[in-house]
């Protein structure tokens, strides 16, 4: 049964991260003002008056840009535990690190020679 | 010890990712060798399993995440001959469309390489890394013909009903993960009992039972058999479906024995349900590829009796039905690939004939449809009679009464292309281009795979039963 009463936590936090976003968000609406209007209502966007609606079709390129960037994202993850415990992992663990850099760097020279790192 | 039992799979993602490179930066002349590139890879992981099969390999690697036993061997050793023959058969079909470039045989040998690891896992995260690698993989294929409006189709309804089975899956594996405290396949089930552990299991068979195109997760497997690249379609009818068979079974038998009763069961009505759809749909079809995709939810159907009835003879069985499912299955598609081009070609009108115009292909794509349709002397009989024979033996007479009353249908629309290839008028047409060389091995082979095994079925089942009997 210990084993479950660590899914004690998991409920407090669960708990505690419905609460304060939703009392947070209570509080704003019972004590600020609201005086809407519609400039007020508008999306905003740096500041600058708002040339048009926020639902656009975006640009399919924007897909391939954020993959690849999840791609390095998700390398840097890796990559920061391995450098933290890199004395005690040894040769063997440098060669695994090495090969998988390796496997996303085709992954870049194959982005690149595509021309996908390009605006065009 | 651990990375030379692996050679088979480091050769193939070694071949994939010098593939992918040379593709870049080869001229477009010189592009063929990339397919002699992918073949000789696949024919060396070939080998090199086929050899660690041979000497009963059984070692469990890198902690036990995987386990390379004659089961897992059995299943990659039928992955890596399917991805041979749909290879072979690629080459000129990918010419004929203009795409004869790298990136097809990389995301191949990627899909194999998935498929590979799959049925070698036995932890849960391990599997679920595998299938994605097969699944992605399998996506970009399933749409490969660009210019092809159904191809596009086909990659976006089975990359949808995929990313629903995944995300079934992956939920289903976190409940057993929060039940059991663990992913290792040996220890979950002992630990997920009571009726939380069967709505995880529910759910992960789900994930599974959608790569076999078992009924109700079956929808993806018209559109997408039809619309795909014909050699694709091939692959994933035959190599992707065995490999998600031999993880079901191996999630089934060695983690949850204990609830056998109600997966029995279930599968059992899987299977009934998958013959009779598949069947019973197949007889309406005018498209053959079409038709044929519904042949093959049902010939999922007849597998998937082997895990109602879950006896080792019914399994082993299976087994035998999945390699002899790859020369039979793999080859009709193939004659389809020869004979349609750009425009279409695939109707029943279109084999009008064929038999004067191409004796060859109509003689190979009639061995292929009667082994399939299960007629003396070919291997879709012995799989058929060894897959109902255990049913009998195993207490579910009544799913091998209903296989065979299935059986019966099916040979209505089997025999209906046998009708169109050799008694149908040929109307005059330009002739199909010849088959080149790897296209016709690939082709001889199944054909003669497929005779071989129903005239000398013994050593092939003894090898099946052989690779199950370790398995638990």
């Amino acid at each position: 049964m210990p084993y479950f009463l660590g899914y004690t936590y998991v409920a407090v936090f669960l708990l505690f991260g419905i609460l304060i976003p939703v009392g947070a968000l209570l509080a704003n609406r019972l004590l600020a003002p609201r005086h809407p209007d519609p400039e007020k209502l508008q999306a905003y966007e740096c500041g600058l008056a708002t040339p048009s609606d926020n639902t656009l079709p975006y640009n399919v390129r924007y897909y391939i840009f954020a993959l690849l960037f999840v791609v390095f994202d998700v390398e840097t993850i890796f990559l920061y535990p391995w450098a933290v415990a890199f004395n005690r992992l040894g040769l063997f663990a440098f060669v695994e690190m090495i090969v998988f850099i390796g496997i996303l760097v085709v992954g870049l020279v194959y982005a690149w020679k595509k021309r996908l790192l390009e605006w065009l | 010890m651990n990375l030379a039992a692996l050679l088979p799979a480091e050769i193939l993602a070694g071949t994939a990712l010098a593939v992918l490179l040379a593709d870049l930066f080869l001229p477009h002349r010189d592009k063929a060798y990339l397919g002699l590139l992918s073949a000789a890879g696949l024919a060396a992981a070939l080998g090199g399993t086929a050899r660690q099969l041979a000497a009963g390999l059984h070692a469990s690697l890198w902690g036990g995440i995987f386990l390379l036993d004659p089961f897992a061997l059995f299943f990659q050793t039928i992955v890596l001959g399917a991805a041979l023959l749909v290879l072979g058969v690629s080459l000129p079909y990918l010419e004929r469309w203009g795409r004869d470039d790298g990136e097809f045989y990389a995301l191949l040998l990627m899909a194999v390489l998935g498929a590979m690891m799959m049925v070698a896992s036995r932890n849960f995260l391990e599997i679920y890394v595998a299938m994605e690698l097969l699944s992605v993989s399998s996506y970009a294929l399933a749409g490969f013909l660009r210019p092809d409006p159904r191809s596009g189709e086909a990659a976006l309804k089975y990359y949808l009903q995929g990313v629903l089975a995944s995300a079934a899956l992956l939920y289903g594996i976190s409940l057993l993960y929060g039940l059991s405290g663990s992913l290792d396949l040996s220890v979950v089930g002992a630990r997920s009992a009571g009726s939380l552990g069967v709505v995880a299991l529910v759910l992960v068979a789900g994930g599974f039972a959608l790569k076999i195109a078992a009924v109700p997760f079956h929808m993806w497997a018209p559109d997408t058999y039809q619309g795909a690249p014909a050699p694709v379609a091939a692959f994933l009818s035959t190599a992707s479906k065995a490999a998600a068979f031999a993880v079901l079974a191996r999630v089934l038998l060695t983690a949850f024995p204990a609830a056998q009763g109600p997966w029995q069961e279930l599968f059992a009505v899987v299977a009934a349900a998958s013959m009779a759809l598949g069947n019973l749909a197949a007889l309406g079809q005018r498209n053959v590829r079409r038709m044929l995709a519904y042949s093959s939810i049902a010939q999922g159907g007849y597998v998937l009796i082997a895990l109602a009835v879950a006896t080792p003879t019914a399994v082993a069985a299976s087994l035998f039905y999945l390699a002899v499912y790859v020369f039979m299955n793999v080859g009709a598609f193939s004659v389809l690939s020869f004979l349609a081009g750009p425009t279409g070609g695939e109707e029943l009108a279109d084999l009008d004939g064929l038999a004067e115009r191409r004796p060859a292909l109509a003689l190979a794509l009639a061995v292929f449809l009667i082994s399939l349709a299960g007629m003396p002397l070919t291997a879709g009989l012995m799989g058929k009679l060894y897959l109902f024979y255990a049913a009998v033996q195993g207490g579910y007479a009544w799913l091998a009464l209903w296989g065979v009353v299935f059986t019966v249908v099916s040979y209505f629309y089997y025999f209906r292309v046998l009708r169109h290839l050799f008694w149908g008028t040929a109307p005059p047409r330009p002739a199909a281009p010849a088959a080149s060389v790897p296209a016709g091995l690939a082709l001889g082979a199944a054909t003669l795979a497929t005779v071989l095994f129903g005239v000398f079925p013994q050593p092939l089942l003894q090898l099946a039963l052989h690779s199950l009997g370790m398995l638990r």
